[in-house]
């Protein structure tokens, strides 16, 4: 459950240090657990993923000290089982993270559902 | 440089020392609480807080920080607008009403249709509070009228809806008058009692028909209220006392009239009634239901019998308005808090006269007239559109069985 509230905590910072909200822009948090998964997801149009967070191509391992971005999104998967940050068409920029409840349970959490 | 607020919607699970946990990261960053509200369906929460951030652009960050790990942990979703101060004081400025719904149970297609029609009259429904105990006989919507070009022509549509879906409605400024109402000043014939005094008498006389055909001819307004009483109380000539006792002991009270009269003065209320009738069958009444008031025609009575005359003042449209104004004037209060209640044309300007009037009964003229509009034959829906909810009735009813 630590792990959930840490990758949550971090993400929110992530999303909001990197989308630049002004007046009028919004943000929405959405927590829930359906039984099987803890699902937290992370909606805004403030500037855009960058092409090699959405591709993919970092965020999977911890980048080395001087890289400029990365640290964020591998942190959360450490955490997570799965991060997917994802970019709509229509200006959404989206971050969602799933923990399956085996894992949590495994860890010896409780859930809070 | 302009201030900034962020509007946060959390909605969740709802547990104890939840608001604690939020409002304690609000704090400990020094923000400042502009408005807040909360409500609860079952346990799940919806929690609406504005809060001041301050110029710049780092504290809204600093917010979202804070809040937004805070409620994920806590299970919360959140939903977060950034606002400029001078937008927030733009929207805050409301024109409240409150349309106050009342039906045998709120039918899901009638409250779109209810919906549809507040929209389509650029009204906006802010907040929705059921005021029944256990059902949604009685619900309140909360209206922001603000954009709405004419809202004589939004009552009309409501009260059209009302024709059509068998609901009762209220549609009343939501201020400070709205829930300090004093006084309640009742009509008597078919609004305090189930039927028309004179009808009574006149049976008593032998008159029935006669008097009927004039009695539905006034209360329609098609006939001058002056002259057709004294047309009607001229038939009842020769009607012994007795027979007046027998008359009044027939007139039945309207289902819930009692129990709304008692609940009202157990609340603090004023109650009265303003007759267009006859002094000798409201004067019963006044003694059965303790009113503090009570006003109607003087019937002459020579040796025992009717003379068929009225004796002083008329009590007509103009004077119901009148005695209603006097009443309050002795009672110090003031006429935005004090209800009429009646079912007649001959009621229209005791009720405009009054903060809040209330059509009792089908006739279309004095529903278009009045603010709220029952229908249902039962009195005690009047409660909810004083603000009473089932909660409170259920209070009382447990004190008085205590």
């Amino acid at each position: 459950m630590e792990a959930i509230e840490i990758a949550s905590m971090e993400a929110v910072e992530n999303v909001i240090d990197h989308s630049k909200l002004g007046s009028g822009d919004r943000l929405q948090l959405e927590s829930t657990f359906d039984g099987r998964d803890f699902v937290v997801q992370i909606r805004d149009r403030g500037i855009p993923w960058p092409h090699e967070v959405t591709s993919g191509m970092v965020g999977h391992d911890m980048p080395p000290p001087d890289a400029p971005r990365g640290r964020g999104i591998a942190m959360m998967r450490a955490l997570m089982d799965e991060v997917t940050p994802w970019q709509g068409t229509d200006g959404e920029k989206v971050l969602r993270m799933v923990k399956h409840r085996a894992n949590v349970d495994a860890a010896g959490s409780s859930a809070h559902a | 440089m302009t201030h900034q607020l962020v509007l946060v919607s959390l909605s969740g699970p709802d547990r104890p020392g939840l608001l604690g946990d939020i409002t304690a990261t609000l704090a400990d960053a020094g923000f400042r609480l502009v408005d807040i509200q909360q409500a609860t369906l079952l346990d799940w929460l919806a929690l609406s807080i504005l809060v001041d951030v301050g110029p710049g652009a780092e504290p809204p960050t600093r917010l979202l920080r804070a809040i937004g790990g805070t409620a994920l942990a806590l299970g919360l979703s959140v939903d977060a607008r950034l606002i400029e101060a001078s937008e927030a004081s733009r929207l805050g400025r409301r024109d409240l009403w409150a349309l106050t719904i009342l039906s045998e149970g709120l039918e899901v297609a009638t409250v779109s249709r209810l919906a549809r029609v507040v929209g389509e009259h650029q009204a906006n429904i802010v907040t929705i509070h059921r005021l029944a105990e256990e059902d949604l006989s009685a619900v309140d919507f909360i209206l922001d009228v603000t954009n709405t070009p004419d809202l004589a022509e939004l009552k009309s549509e409501l009260l059209h809806l009302s024709d059509t879906t068998g609901i009762d409605l209220g549609l009343q400024p939501e201020d400070a008058f709205r829930k300090s109402k004093r006084l309640v000043v009742f009509d008597v014939d078919s609004t305090l009692v189930d039927g028309e005094g004179i009808d009574e008498l006149a049976r008593e006389a032998g008159k029935g028909e006669a008097v009927a055909a004039l009695t539905r001819q006034a209360m329609d307004g098609n006939l001058d209220f002056a002259d057709a009483l004294r047309r009607r109380v001229a038939l009842l000539e020769g009607l012994s006392l007795e027979g007046v006792h027998r008359a009044a002991e027939r007139l039945p009270l309207t289902p819930g009239a009692h129990q709304t009269v008692e609940i009202l003065k157990e609340l603090g209320y004023r109650v009265a009634a303003i007759s267009g009738g006859f002094d000798l069958l409201v004067e019963p009444l006044r003694r059965k239901l303790q009113l503090d008031h009570a006003y109607a025609n003087r019937l002459e009575v020579s040796s025992g019998l009717l003379t068929g005359r009225l004796i002083g003042d008329l009590v007509d449209g103009a004077g119901k308005a009148a005695l209603l104004q006097s009443i309050a004037a002795e009672e110090r209060i003031p006429l935005e808090q004090v209800v009429g209640v009646g079912d007649g044309a001959n009621d229209i300007p005791m009720l405009q006269a009054a903060g809040l009037g209330i059509a009792f009964g089908r006739r279309d003229k004095i529903r278009r007239a009045a603010q709220g509009a029952i229908r249902k034959q039962d009195l005690s829906g009047i409660l909810y559109l004083l603000g009473v909810t089932g909660r409170d009735l259920a209070v009382l009813r447990r004190r008085r069985q205590a």
